[in-house]
């Protein structure tokens, strides 16, 4: 009972059948081999599965595959590589802001779709912006302040 | 493990496709259904995605009353301005549901046919005198909020209906209302115990006043006995605190994981003596 | 590259004045693991893919206690897509598992006792997760039950059932006496006694267990989450009786570990799978599975009784220590023994006597855990040593203070301290630097909060405890000058892979980015022991240390060939080697290199480190249980609501001794990250318990710290070099969390003049406890 849908992963065509029960986090994982989603909770309470969706920071894990049919999904495989970082993928490397690394992908997509919403945030919004995604390694100061740091390269790049 | 998705893109293709069946459920969201389907606590035959019908994903100032579209998300609760404007207890409320990724999924309808208890956005709701807008196969029908919930996971809605829009009263100048949440930390908290008042001044007096307490029985309720004795009284801190006795009094919690009986006893009368609070200040500040 | 960041390691290496002597010791270099963790690439046991691979699904027991008596794996066997079911007959070696006593089964044995519930019946292997999750379901078992015990009282009742065929339900019984505490407490003035409890918390490590497993027909490889590989090595050779030199266990990126990656997860599984069936063999723990049945920090009971003279000096030491230890041993009886040595804290006591027990129930087994039974202590014994500091009439830092031990100090196990004791300095530079952030009296926020200040102090042991640990290293200079280390020490996010090789570019005097690093994996990397007791940088390091002192011997030899020097008069600078005599010539390490080829010399150095300890004595727990010793202190500022028992953590000014300081901000980071979980320990994490089962088994359930409720930091390090570590260096992983819950309870009692002493303080708690004492609003 597959259905095929089309969306955009990382500004690319895909066009893929997949099951109804199936979840974007379980489509873009064990069917597209992109792993940098991670599976935690697999129900929405520690956002290591984070993605944007349509530019929107989501829980993929709560998201049917289904429903991205026709919509634009962003993973960290797209947001930088080695020769051109991202300034978050740059600061998080350089300032401590990751340990294990579980969390890192997911946290690195919510603070990116944050710091497009809000590019001058202050410590504290960006507190609120990191609040979905669970650390047990960093106590979450180190990636509060790549993320600051980000903001500012960011907007002195501008 | 299959079921018939279908995500109709308009509101006619919805109501000409409405299946009239048990296992039919609406996705308006999915932070529940989709974790329930998964878990297999439910077996959908089909599934109705909400999601791309744009009518219901629309804020609408309608004059006295604001109209929001059942696929509205708590990210647009939060941020729209119509609704910090003029229902900023609802922003409030909304802001503090889950997470980020959370609020941008998440949906006013979804969260009140979920009719969970310890849903922040229903106390709110309550207390600008929701009114739910309900579609079916029979026809339409409006429900007062407060009527709309039975117990968890249970509504009054019928097989083959669904929530299309909630209407809620704007706050008019003279008017303050506000949310109150407890939970166990300060982000990805579901509420040990939540309120919500709305209050109407009349100079130093309680015109009129509604109290919804979440968490602290099997649906998020009004407390009319209690709001009828505060109504008319000279606002002051020893009302406000009378209004948190009578709120404790009027509640029978219970022990749960997330907390124990006694202790959502002990801050029911804090959480809405701080929501009175803030709801006159605010109600005086608008004067 | 950007200024920011720049700024920003200058600033922490300058705040801590640190490494001036180095060049690339104290310096905050990045971390070697991390750009591929920021680009999504690493690799954990999950990432794993390959065509034609199976995946495998545990059916486990829904008995606490029981008697297997059969298994019925028909229908699973039946079920499309199944490949096939494993059960104890599939396990050709031994069938047992266990850090320290071989008392797990890998899946049970008819006849043989279940003794959690979770115990691994049978384990499904087919084509697809789903499958394998539909599958496990259906296997069913008979078992007679017997009645589960699932307290330490009733397990230690007289007439108790025994769990294993023994005469006593404990894993281990550690006493540790020093002096005679009896006689002392006669001459005390003052004497504090109390009862403790504290609460059993999850590792909660972002990533579930996971791993993949490959069989080519000679050699077993299997990719998994890890603390220490070549024990898994060890272990899964004898489960599956291959010699280990056939066995290859790769560590694949590990999503923490706290402890709980130490014992073997899926690595059985997957690893039975692979030789059975011929095919890539996968495994995940699902969040549920993991929180249910990993093992957890233990629980205690703790009775303790503090004995001073009038002026504060603390005479006598004596503690009765029950941690419920679970259904196996894991890491339990070294979690027990590490509590006894450590109990009586950082303080020099005459007279000590510590009683510990891990006790054998039928609830999810406790092993170890970041601190190792000492967080627990420090929860009772530091509020023991603030109310004792308050009878006496004197300052908490100053009775600490007056107490602390000194280079020559003797420990309970009869240890004369040698060197990097630092406690001093850091209950110094709390009194110093403490108020520059905390003042030391404000009001609270609010009319209906409270707001306190609390202190606690820690030692911390690094190492195990009297056993031998120790770890090897290679060094390879390689023809172009770059270096390649090898090391057995599993890099679990703590940062030890950028450890090495700042130590190996240290010794060789190369450049940072020209050593590169495999670690971890049983094929390449000699043993490095586990990576936990807060050991890799002190063990390990020196492993590295001692390996690129001896590959150095063989560059220093080119060299002076190369610089026609006597080797005694090669120096190196500016990551150059030169002639002391004749500074003018410099030759590269890459000349060297060459060099050494050209003389028939493969620069290649190997090392090994073991720290120097003794056996304890098993009668008075008397011995050198490790090579040295981490201090702390850490200073909590909390608010209080009186309405509704919350605790807000407003910050936390953390002075930790580390001897020399390898990388200033992973240090901080690693200070950051254990005060958060020691936060967690102490406001909101708890695994709760119910016949047996864990029911906090998600994240919804279970508690841990979100980006909004950690507090303001402010780390400051201390560098009290050890000489028995490499530059000095001890370490910090373990310490930085074991102080944080004991300073807020202490903050907590100085808000409020409240004691609490169970944990952890979550709201419920701390309201019961103010309207106990009528203080509650």
């Amino acid at each position: 009972m597959k259905t095929t849908i089309c969306f955009r992963l990382n500004g690319e065509e895909m066009e893929i059948a997949v099951e109804p029960n199936l979840t974007l986090l379980d489509m873009l994982r064990e069917r597209l081999h992109i792993t940098s989603p991670k599976k935690s909770c697999d129900e929405g309470d520690c956002g290591a599965c984070t993605v944007l969706l349509n530019g929107k920071a989501v829980n993929s894990c709560l998201v049917l595959a289904l429903s991205v049919n026709g919509q634009e999904v962003m993973t960290l495989e797209g947001l930088g590589n080695a020769q051109n970082l991202h300034p978050l993928q740059k600061h998080f490397y350089e300032m401590g802001g990751s340990q294990c690394g579980y969390c890192t992908p997911g946290m690195i997509m919510a603070a990116k779709a944050f710091l497009d919403e809000n590019p001058n945030p202050t410590e504290e919004e960006v507190k609120e912006g990191l609040s979905g995604n669970l650390c047990r390694c960093t106590g979450y100061i180190k990636p509060i302040k790549a993320t600051l740091a980000a903001a500012k390269e960011i907007n002195e790049g501008k | 493990m299959g079921f018939h998705y279908n995500a109709p893109a308009s509101m006619s293709e919805l109501l000409s496709g409405i299946k009239n069946a048990d296992n039919c459920y609406f996705l308006a969201g999915g932070t529940d259904l989709v974790v329930k389907i998964k878990e297999g606590l439910i077996a959908p035959e089909f599934v109705v995605d909400l999601g791309k019908i744009k009518e219901l994903r629309e804020i609408a100032d309608a004059g006295l009353v604001i109209i929001i579209g059942a696929t509205v998300t708590h990210s647009q609760l939060q941020k729209s301005p119509l609704i910090k404007k003029y229902a900023a207890v609802l922003a409030s409320a909304a802001g503090q549901v889950g997470s980020p990724q959370i609020r941008n999924v998440g949906t006013v309808g979804g969260n009140i046919c979920n009719a969970s208890p310890v849903a922040d956005t229903s106390p709110a709701l309550l207390v600008l005198d929701g009114v739910v807008e309900v579609k079916g196969v029979n026809g339409n029908r409006n429900i007062p909020l407060k009527d709309f919930f039975v117990r968890p996971a249970v509504t009054v809605l019928e097989k083959g209906e669904f929530v299309t829009s909630i209407y809620i009263k704007k706050v008019q100048p003279g008017e303050g209302a506000s949310f109150q949440k407890i939970g166990k930390r300060k982000a990805l908290a579901i509420s040990v115990t939540n309120a919500a008042v709305w209050l109407k001044k009349d100079g130093d007096k309680i015109a009129d006043i509604r109290i919804a307490l979440g968490a602290v029985a099997a649906k998020t309720i009004r407390i009319p006995a209690v709001e009828d004795q505060l109504k008319g009284l000279v606002f002051d801190q020893s009302v406000a605190s009378k209004a948190g006795e009578l709120a404790k009094a009027s509640v029978k919690p219970i022990t749960d994981l997330r907390s124990t009986a006694d202790y959502r006893a002990d801050v029911v009368d804090v959480i809405v003596e701080q929501a009175m609070c803030e709801a006159w200040a605010q109600a005086k500040g608008g004067n | 590259m950007g200024t920011i960041m720049v700024e920003d390691k200058i600033a922490v290496t300058e705040k801590y004045k640190l490494g001036n002597k180095y060049h690339v010791l104290g310096k905050s270099v990045p971390k070697k693991d991390v750009l591929n963790k920021v680009l999504g690439k690493s690799k954990f046991g999950a990432d794993y893919y390959a065509d034609n691979m199976v995946h495998c699904k545990l059916t486990r027991s829904k008995h606490s206690y029981a008697i297997l008596r059969s298994i019925d794996a028909s229908k699973a066997l039946a079920y499309p897509g199944v490949v096939t079911v494993l059960t104890y007959e599939n396990v050709p070696g031994l069938n047992r598992q266990g850090e320290l006593i071989k008392d797990e089964p890998v899946l049970v044995r008819i006849g043989e006792k279940i003794r959690k519930k979770g115990d691994p019946i049978a384990c499904v292997v087919a084509e697809t997760a789903k499958i394998a999750e539909e599958a496990a379901k259906l296997i069913t078992y008979e078992a007679d039950e017997l009645q589960p015990i699932l307290t330490v009282e009733d397990a230690l009742a007289p007439d108790a059932d025994m769990i294993y065929d023994n005469d006593h339900n404990y894993f281990i019984k550690r006493v540790v006496v020093h002096g005679d505490v009896d006689e002392a407490f006669k001459k005390c003035d003052i004497i504090v006694e109390n009862d403790y409890k504290t609460q059993i918390q999850e590792h909660a490590y972002i990533e579930p267990e996971g791993g993949f497993a490959v069989y080519d027909g000679e050699v077993l490889t299997i990719y998994a989450c890890s603390q220490n590989v070549h024990l898994d090595a060890l272990d899964l050779a004898e489960n599956l009786e291959i010699p280990m030199n056939k066995l290859r266990v790769v560590q694949s990126t590990t999503g923490g570990g706290f402890g709980g990656k130490l014992d073997l997860t899926v690595q059985p599984y997957i690893a039975l799978a692979a030789m059975k069936t011929g095919r890539p063999a996968k495994m995940v723990f699902d969040r549920k599975e993991s929180m249910k049945y990993s093992v957890k920090r233990h629980p205690f009971d703790i009775h303790v009784k503090t004995g001073a003279d009038k002026t504060g000096k603390i005479i006598a030491f004596d503690c009765l220590v029950y941690g419920d230890s679970g259904a196996y041993a894991s890491l339990g009886p070294a979690t027990l023994t590490r509590t006894a040595t450590q109990s009586a804290g950082p303080y020099e006591i005459d007279n000590v006597r510590a009683i510990t027990y891990a006790v054998t129930t039928n609830n999810p087994q406790a092993g170890a855990m970041r601190g190792f039974g000492v967080p627990q202590m420090a929860f009772a014994v530091e509020q023991n040593l603030t109310e004792l500091a308050e009878k006496v009439g004197i300052d908490p830092i100053q009775l600490r203070k007056n107490n602390a031990y000194q280079v020559g100090s003797v420990t309970p196990t009869g240890q004369v301290l040698q060197s990097g004791v630092g406690i001093t300095k850091t209950l110094e530079a709390i009194e110093k630097e403490g108020p520059k952030y905390i003042a030391p009296k404000k009001e609270a926020s609010k009319p209906y909060k409270k707001r306190g200040v609390g202190v606690a102090s820690m030692w911390y042991g690094i190492g195990n405890t009297g056993f031998p640990n120790p770890s090897g290293a290679f060094v390879e200079v390689l023809m172009d000058g770059t270096v390649h280390v090898k090391i057995g020490a599993a890099d679990i996010g703590q940062g030890s892979d950028t450890t090495m090789c700042q130590i190996v570019a240290e010794v060789l005097g190369v450049p940072y980015q020209d050593v590169r690093i495999t670690s971890a994996d049983t094929g390449l990397t000699p043993d490095g022991g586990a990576s936990s007791a807060s050991r890799q940088t002190y063990v390990s390091g020196n492993a590295c240390r001692l390996a690129a002192e001896s590959v150095k011997q063989s560059i220093i030899r080119a060299a002076s060939v190369l610089l026609d020097a006597d080797p005694d008069d090669v120096g190196t600078e500016n990551y150059c080697y030169f002639a002391k005599s004749n500074p003018e010539k410099k030759v590269t390490i890459k000349d060297c290199a060459c060099k050494c080829h050209h003389m028939g010399i493969v620069p290649l150095g190997h090392g090994y480190y073991n720290p120097p300890t003794t056996l304890l004595n098993m009668k008075d727990g008397q011995g050198i249980p490790y090579g040295c010793y981490a201090y702390a202190t850490q200073m909590a500022e909390i608010e209080v609501d009186m309405r509704t028992g919350h605790i807000d953590v407003l910050q936390i000014v953390a002075a930790h001794d580390v001897g020399t300081a390898v990388n200033p901000i992973n240090i901080e980071a690693q200070i950051q990250g254990g005060c958060t979980m020691g936060l967690g320990l102490g406001l909101m994490e708890e695994i709760v318990i119910e016949n047996g089962e864990v029911v906090t088994p998600s994240f919804a359930s279970y508690m841990i710290p979100t980006a909004l409720d950690v507090p303001i930091y402010h780390s400051i390090i201390i560098e009290e070099p050890d000489i028995n570590g490499p530059f000095g260096a001890k370490g910090v992983g373990e310490p930085s969390l074991i102080p944080t819950a004991a300073a807020i309870a202490n903050a907590l009692y100085d808000a409020t003049g409240v004691r609490i002493k169970r944990l952890p303080l979550t709201p419920e708690n701390v309201l019961a406890e103010l309207k106990k004492a009528g203080k509650a609003l």
